[in-house]
């Protein structure tokens, strides 16, 4: 009992790292409708560039996420002003393949940069475990849970509790009529990529600890995030991070417990994905709208 | 010198053009009425305006030309758009339809007007809460009005108010535009089908035709001028 408790601990931490990732494309498929296969690769480059200030300027570990993901961020909101900005009127297709242009892109410079060996990632939080009521959790998978709801929070705030939220809501369900009321939705698209970027950039620096640096390291993250926000609801942010940690507990079980099929959680996983757009393409938590006809 | 000045508008959709060289002026205060049958260009003279569409020609707004400008820089200047079909968005709450009416606005003001909304429309502080997708019909065209009075425009375009909703509630919409006129000095552009109650509320009106100025005038005038009678007010 108390060994399924700590698997179920386990993997709600990891389960908070696919949430976080799979925030972000819920974020730009709210904003877009189209999911961008990029969002992996920029979080891989944020944390290389989080590594760089930690190794390189020896930086306080709080200092380099900080300017690391303000500087995903900013390179995101540029990215989609200057290159997927030019197809924003065509068909959501073509935007499609920028994004998958991205992703061989950033992941290239990356390798060219950094080489793709791999490198440790110091995590900031120790990984000595804590005895709660008996249950042994350890300090960093209680950090990514924490980390990963605050995330949640922060943004509900966002897009709740302020002007720019609302804007940036508006933007994306009726951008012609936000225009009419002064609503820059270009920026506000912009802004969707940046904010999109910081919250995937959270899983990078997250994960990086765990499975080690290279240009590659989120594309087994990456699938169980797709599989997380499809199974929460690709346009649901809460459905993401529920989604995630419910992945995350799964694929826990299922390494503890059927350790045969250890090895076949990608593939698990995709078939989810596949399952679930057939039989639920809402997710648990997707739009059912109130719609007066 | 007029709030509000086209000269040789025309504009369209595509390679189809809509309006043909449409001269048109708001001065400050006043309500104009738009009048024609359907698909004589009546919406596409306000889009044309707010730069929703691609246009040629001359506008000017404060004296400045809006030509090169999109919907949201002649948000920004003071020109407040009520689409045809309301733009209601219906995801979004009552409060949150009328903050975004807001959007442009940094002043302390922006409190003081959510009440004047509510005391005009008191309706909509009931269902400040609810989704606007919600409301019945002539309760979002109160919520259309309400979030234009939230930017404080100097010039409204109204398209088709009273589209859809029963007679009493279409002729509250019109006192209430009335009212708003008077206490924000907004100008009032007015599309409008009802065009007894267009000229009923306007000081001048203007009757477009396949996309051209067939005749303007005081609405006074209008009601009296016989085409008009004939073939827009129906006696």
């Amino acid at each position: 009992m108390r060994e399924l408790a700590e698997q179920v601990i386990a993997g709600i931490a990891a389960g908070g790292i696919y949430a976080s990732l799979a925030l972000a494309l819920v974020l730009i498929y709210r904003a877009m409708g189209l999911i961008n296969f990029a969002q992996g690769e920029f979080a891989m480059f944020t944390a290389f560039i989080c590594w760089a200030l930690l190794q390189g300027a020896q930086l306080p570990f709080a200092l380099a996420v900080a300017i690391a993901v303000g500087l995903g961020a900013a390179g995101a909101f540029a990215i989609e002003r200057l290159i997927v900005r030019p197809f924003e009127r065509g068909s959501p297709l073509v935007i499609i393949i920028v994004t998958l242009a991205l992703f061989e892109i950033v992941n290239s410079v990356a390798g060219f940069v950094w080489g793709y060996s791999p490198r440790s990632f110091p995590s900031p939080f120790p990984a000595r475990p804590v005895d709660i009521g008996g249950i042994l959790v350890s300090i960093q998978d209680a950090a990514v849970i924490g980390v990963s709801l605050l995330t949640l929070i922060l943004l509900y705030l966002l897009f709740n509790r302020t002007k720019l939220g609302l804007a940036m809501r508006a933007a994306a369900l009726y951008p012609e009529v936000s225009e009419m009321l002064g609503v820059r939705t270009g920026v506000m698209l912009g802004l969707g990529w940046g904010l999109a970027s910081a919250v995937g950039a959270i899983s990078g620096i997250l994960v990086a600890p765990r499975i080690l640096l290279e240009p590659n390291m989120m594309q087994g993250v990456i699938i169980y995030a797709f599989a997380a926000a499809v199974l929460g609801g690709i346009d649901s942010p809460l459905g993401a991070v529920v989604g995630g940690l419910m992945l995350g507990v799964l694929l826990a079980l299922i390494g503890a417990y059927l350790p045969a099929l250890a090895d076949l959680r990608l593939a698990l996983s995709l078939l989810l994905i596949v399952v679930l757009l057939v039989a639920r393409p809402s997710g648990l938590f997707g739009q059912h709208q109130a719609r007066r006809v | 010198m007029p709030l509000l000045d086209l000269v040789k508008v025309s504009a369209g959709y595509g390679h189809r053009r809509v309006l043909h060289e449409v001269d048109l002026c708001v001065e400050e205060g006043e309500i104009i009425a738009i009048l024609g049958a359907n698909g004589a260009g009546k919406t596409t003279t306000l889009r044309a305006i707010s730069g929703a569409i691609h246009r040629a020609g001359q506008i000017t707004f404060l004296g400045r030309s809006l030509l090169g400008s999109s919907a949201s820089d002649a948000a920004r200047l003071g020109i407040a758009h009520v689409p045809e079909g309301r733009g209601t968005m219906g995801q979004l709450t009552v409060a949150e339809n009328l903050q975004l009416g807001a959007y442009v606005r940094r002043d302390r003001g922006i409190t003081s007007d959510l009440e004047r909304v509510f005391t005009y429309f008191p309706v909509l502080r009931e269902r400040r809460r609810q989704y606007a997708g919600t409301l019945s019909g002539g309760e979002q065209q109160m919520l259309a009005i309400g979030r234009a009075v939230m930017a404080r425009p100097k010039l409204v375009l109204l398209d088709e108010p009273s589209l859809g909703l029963a007679p009493l509630v279409a002729r509250r919409i019109f006192e209430l535009i009335g009212t708003i006129n008077r206490d924000l000095r907004s100008a009032v552009v007015l599309v409008e089908q009802n065009a007894v109650a267009a000229l009923d509320i306007s000081h001048r009106a203007y009757v477009l035709e396949s996309g051209r100025v067939a005749v303007s005038g005081a609405s006074t005038e209008l009601k009296a001028h016989d085409g008009v009678r004939r073939s827009y007010l129906g006696y």
